[in-house]
């Protein structure tokens, strides 16, 4: 049914983690185990305070180290993970540098854009005198499309620039934008992911909306992951590896008073219908990572999941929880990259093909299918 | 055959009318939506002005969520998405059996909230913020919202590319509905008036002091505005087969990014943006009858803006009028407001005009549709939205009654 043109297939991805910075750490750092966590205190700005000592976060990344000190003075974090994950995505794909990027596509998932830079910029109008006496630099950096326009602007990327919100699904409906995308002709690359920064304000808005044993499920995690998206057709023209094809991304809402047999029935018949859409039996699917974003939330995703891979043994699960943590924006991004890391070493038994699992409490759930080509 | 999507409903929260027939008519005559600002504390400006919706009662629109529930922001969408439902003449069940998808786009999201828990901050510290409010503000909320209020159970998307949003949640339910992935859509756009971004124009001196007037020689930026546009799409067969109205057909669209800088805007890149999107509409530049302009008052955009349609145009400019003379810079909402108001304009048959104008500025050149409102046949239609970031998205709607000859 689908036309050889309109296959599209990762031909280069990486992320900055708590494992560090690049898909290589990340690699190594998923087949050790223990998520790092590092101390907090030199991503606390002065008038922050934060209610965790310890995090998961990019403690590797360093905006001055990554991008040099030319011209990121005012870069708030979120925007500098951006612009430092999108080269290396760049990088993996081993482009030249010449590549003309007119028809380069931006894509970010971020639910909120940079709280910290957002509420910085209003406390400063309730600080001094006049409200008005605020820092004019700093202001392009409480639109929430900063990070997409100034990666845009770092790498020369005129294609369209997009950022999308999807809470903790950002990231699959950044896929689903770059399919489209793709496959109209609005684009030849897409560079489509989710970001998060670790800040004071995010730290305390995750501790004080979850409880005690959510926040000991799935701790704060922060980081980027981005992934080059092209046609098929165009990876093989250009010799590039591809990394896996993207089959299919879908997005639902659940009800304000959803039970949760309601929401794991809505969950299941998204990744059943992904799944008949692209006519992939459970028997073949190898690998899912699901959110686990909160005990209950996790369980449903397992009911789900057992629901439309009934009678299917051998496939590997796991959730992001336990190999990255609550990323926020970057969630869903970070499952893709735990599906392409186990994809690519091989370990897995089955099936060619891989699922990511998303439901979080706002009201979102979702699905992506990709397919191991490597 | 290339599917065709049509507009069959709209919805419009605004400081110049609620609902498509109040908007129309104060389009038709020009109204102006300045008043004093209240929405938030203006202590330390003098005579601060805007585009707010006055004495706005959300509870009326809602039925499902608490209006409490939900931001300022969502209030407005969730408004104008019943509005745009009633208007196309469908009901909630028919919308929830399709699993109608939801686009939305805006610039500051719950910027109302996001102020408040600024204030906390201030007051208290961090620790002190509140959990409700911390849960309201993030922008995905309100197409979530909209979607939880009619309980559609379709993807619900924000598109946070600033004050370009609107076209991009426009422009991206007309491809969901055209690859099949959709069979209604709720889209659009929402913003609220708030300190932060008052506080920014302000600071850059972009903030005029009575009345935005683009295009005039003696214009002296925007004024702050708020409100929501949500338009209802569906495939031209379905309207046809349950005997809808048509407002229009949307043809195509086009985005790209300047890469440049981050808030000026650039010429080059503007003509382009047009270009692609007249080559996605499959419509050529002489084609297009009227262009509702981004427009928003500032010396730098209108005259890039202008300048690019002439480098796409020549000559041979249609009328390029701005609404944001009447009802400010709604931001995120404003090319989904602006939508509604092509939408209406090819349907009723007239050009919106640019009020407040005295005198064009030569540096663009273009007929305003000065003051007061014309009739006009009108087949095709360009709707222009810019942002920070160089974020570039144009509309282009056809009438639907009509075949370009």
């Amino acid at each position: 049914m689908m036309n050889e043109q309109q296959r599209l297939v990762v031909t280069g991805w990486s992320c900055i983690s708590p494992y560090g910075i690049g898909a290589e750490a990340f690699r190594v750092g998923l087949a050790l185990g223990a998520v790092p966590e590092a101390d907090v205190l030199p991503l606390i700005a002065d008038d922050e305070t934060a209610p965790y000592p310890r995090a998961r976060i990019a403690a590797g990344f360093d905006i001055g180290v990554e991008l040099g000190k030319k011209g990121t003075r005012t870069l708030d974090r979120l925007t500098a993970l951006s612009i430092a994950t999108v080269g290396l995505a760049l990088r993996d794909r081993a482009t030249v540098a010449e590549e003309d990027r007119s028809r380069t596509s931006v894509v970010l998932g971020s639910s909120q854009g940079s709280l910290r830079s957002i509420s910085g910029f209003t406390r400063e109008t309730l600080r001094h005198e006049r409200p008005d006496y605020v820092n004019p630099a700093l202001f392009p950096n409480t639109v929430m499309n900063c990070a997409a326009g100034q990666t845009a602007i770092w790498h020369g990327c005129c294609g369209p620039n997009v950022t999308v919100s999807a809470g903790h699904l950002s990231a699959i409906s950044a896929i689903r934008f770059s399919m489209i995308a793709l496959r109209q002709g609005y684009a030849d690359l897409v560079l489509a992911g989710g970001a998060e920064e670790f800040t004071g304000p995010n730290a305390w808005a995750h501790y004080l909306t979850n409880d005690e044993a959510t926040r000991a499920h799935s701790p704060l995690a922060e980081g980027c992951a981005i992934f080059a998206i092209e046609s098929a057709v165009t990876a093989v023209e250009k010799g590039r590896k591809a990394h896996a094809e993207i089959l299919g991304a879908v997005l639902a809402t659940y009800g304000i008073h959803a039970s949760d047999a309601a929401m794991t029935d809505a969950l299941a018949t998204c990744i059943g219908n992904l799944l008949d859409k692209h006519s992939v039996t459970p028997d073949q699917i190898a690998l899912v990572c699901k959110s686990a974003l909160e005990p209950k939330l996790s369980d449903i995703e397992d009911t789900a999941i057992d629901q439309v891979l009934t009678g299917s043994t051998g496939v590997q699960r796991l959730g992001l929880n336990e190999v990255v943590g609550n990323a926020i924006s970057a969630s869903t991004a970070f499952q893709l990259a735990v599906l392409l890391t186990h994809l690519a070493d091989g370990s897995h038994t089955g099936g060619a093909y891989a699922l990511l699992v998303a439901i979080d409490s706002s009201g979102s759930l979702g699905a992506v299918l990709i397919r191991n080509v490597a | 055959m290339e599917t065709k999507v049509v507009i069959t409903g709209l919805g419009v929260v605004s400081s110049i009318g609620l609902g498509i027939d109040a908007f129309t008519e104060a389009l038709r005559e020009g109204r102006s939506g300045v008043s004093p600002i209240t929405v938030f504390d203006t202590v330390g400006y003098e005579q601060p002005i805007g585009c707010e919706v006055r004495d706005f009662d959300a509870a009326p629109w809602f039925q499902r969520l608490s209006p409490a529930s939900v931001g300022r922001s969502s209030q407005f969408a969730v408004a104008a998405a019943r509005m745009a439902m009633t208007d196309a003449g469908l009901n909630q069940e028919t919308l929830r059996r399709c699993g109608t998808a939801v686009s939305l786009g805006t610039t500051d999201g719950e910027s109302q909230v996001l102020d408040q828990l600024a204030a906390q901050w201030t007051q208290k510290g961090l620790q002190a913020l509140d959990p409700e409010l911390i849960r309201q503000a993030p922008a995905n909320r309100m197409a979530v919202s909209v979607s939880q209020e009619f309980e559609l159970g379709g993807e619900a998307v924000t598109f946070s590319t600033a004050c370009a949003a609107g076209n991009y949640a426009i422009g991206y339910a007309y491809d969901l509905l055209r690859s099949g992935q959709a069979q209604y859509a709720l889209c659009g756009g929402a913003d609220s008036m708030c300190r932060k971004t008052y506080a920014g124009f302000h600071r850059l001196g972009t903030i005029a002091p009575e009345s935005c007037q683009p295009f005039d020689k003696d214009r002296h930026g925007i004024l702050t505005g708020e409100g929501a546009g949500m338009l209802l799409l569906e495939r031209m067969d379905s309207a046809i087969a349950r005997g809808a109205r048509i407002y229009a057909e949307v043809l195509g669209y086009g985005l790209n990014c300047d890469a440049n800088h981050m808030v000026s805007p650039s010429r080059k890149s503007i003509a382009e943006c047009i270009r692609i999107a007249h080559r996605n509409a499959k419509v050529e530049a002489r084609d297009v009858d009227y262009i509702c302009a981004h427009g928003t008052g500032t010396m730098a955009n209108d005259t890039t803006e202008v300048g690019a349609i002439c480098d796409v145009f020549g000559e041979q400019r249609p009328p390029v009028s701005s609404i944001k003379s009447m009802l400010g810079h709604t931001m995120g909402a404003a090319s989904a407001i602006a939508s509604v108001a092509c939408a209406s304009a090819i349907y009723n048959g007239f050009l919106p005009p640019t009020i407040n104008h005295r005198e064009t500025d030569p540096a663009c050149p273009v007929d305003c549709v000065p003051n007061v409102s014309r009739q006009a046949d009108l087949r095709i239609v360009q709707n222009n939205g810019f942002a920070f970031g160089g974020n570039n998205a144009i509309l282009v709607y056809g009438n639907a009654n009509q075949e370009v000859s």
